[in-house]
């Protein structure tokens, strides 16, 4: 627990309480560099809110600046206060730490000062920092249009599609739906890339079974126009009697049917 | 009685220029024909023709019918034909036996009346000579 964290997030003029709580239970947890990584399940039970409003809360948080996070697979999430540099000297003045590498095994485990001031220094942490990860799916607003950056790689990559009924069709499309998507723009691609197809196949994404009946139905007639045209059905005057079929032959053997 | 084998001799001919005529009629309807008709009633009924072997016997079925027979079924099955599949052969023959009887019926009717024509032919010549 670092003193100047917690003094630090309560300063901080946040509106939403409940990631101001958040910021405090981090700022409970963090080191003096203003390092913590609490699990999800831990800030649940310190702070009395649901999972959901944490993601929430930690998303504003990074959103406003004073958090940052991240994150890498199979490892514990860890959380960066944007502590001041003065207080972090003033942290670092006493002590020679600089960063607490995360727990390995036990990561609910609060890191006791004891603890802090036995590690040595420790070389910055190769975790990748992401980007403000915490993304929100939104649904789509009636006047979402392609960027002219879009408009450009449309361009480039399907140039035969029409991108503003391709757009039209798209906006028109999730808005009856009601779906939410995290990247619009990335979305509006895959259906330019689905149009590509649509169009390159002359306008049905896929056969439909009256096509493929159609399709079998004329392989079929056209394979009996070729077998009567190679002769390998005998007739006399373009007419082929039933005794002509060999499998009728066999049935009725001699007799006349016609 | 030269005038009496001249109006038979003409009507003897008229008549066989008329079995040829019901002949031709009673000749069964082509490959083509049948071809067509039967693609488009599987596309009327949305169902698939036969394969193979299975569509020859098909066609060598329906060519016993003679052509009108043959359209006359084809025309009865198009508006009244109820199921979710192809005609069958049988159907056809059905509703065209009918047809190919009354034709089979005017061909022997008119054989007849040429053989009768040929009896009184040859009664008249041998009263002339």
């Amino acid at each position: 627990m670092a003193i100047n964290a917690i003094e630090w997030a309560f300063e901080q003029n946040i509106s939403i309480p409940s990631a101001k709580l958040v910021l405090l239970s981090l700022a409970d947890h963090a080191n003096a560099t203003g390092y913590c990584w609490p699990s999800v399940a831990r800030l649940v039970k310190r702070t009395g809110l649901s999972r959901a409003t944490i993601f929430r809360s930690i998303e504003t948080l990074t959103g406003l600046g004073l958090v940052s996070q991240a994150y890498e697979q199979g490892k514990v999430n860890r959380y960066n206060l944007m502590l001041p540099v003065s207080s972090c000297n003033q942290s670092h003045s006493d002590t020679s730490i600089t960063v607490i590498p995360p727990p390995s095994h036990d990561e609910t485990t609060p890191v006791s000062p004891c603890d802090q001031t036995r590690l040595m220094v420790i070389p910055e942490p190769s975790v990748t920092v992401k980007e403000p990860s915490m993304k929100r799916a939104r649904a789509i607003s009636a006047d979402w249009c392609a960027s002219d950056t879009l408009l450009a790689w449309a361009k480039e990559r399907a140039p035969n599609v029409d991108t503003t009924i391709e757009s039209e069709k798209f906006v028109n499309y999730y808005q009856s739906k009601g779906e939410s998507r995290k990247d619009w723009d990335a979305s509006w691609r895959n259906w330019i890339i689905r149009a590509t197809r649509d169009y390159t196949s002359g306008g049905s994404r896929f056969p439909t079974r009256s096509d493929e009946r159609r399709t079998r139905n004329s392989e079929r007639i056209d394979a009996a126009m070729a077998r009567r045209d190679s002769g390998s059905v005998q007739g006399h005057d373009n007419v082929t009697r039933l005794r002509d079929v060999p499998v009728l032959r066999l049935v009725v053997g001699s007799q006349a049917i016609d | 009685m030269s005038q009496s084998s001249d109006w038979l001799l003409e009507a003897k001919q008229s008549i066989e220029a008329d079995i040829r005529g019901m002949m031709r009629l009673q000749r069964p309807p082509s490959d083509e024909q049948i071809l067509s008709t039967l693609n488009a009633m599987a596309e009327m009924f949305q169902v698939e023709v036969p394969e193979a072997i299975g569509l020859e016997l098909y066609m060598a079925a329906l060519r016993t019918l003679p052509h009108p027979a043959f359209v006359r079924a084809r025309d009865v099955l198009v508006l009244q034909h109820k199921w979710p599949r192809l005609p069958y052969p049988a159907d056809f023959i059905e509703h065209g036996d009918e047809m190919k009887e009354r034709l089979r019926a005017k061909e022997r009717k008119l054989r007849y009346q040429r053989n009768t024509i040929i009896r009184a032919l040859k009664i008249l010549r041998s009263r002339t000579f």
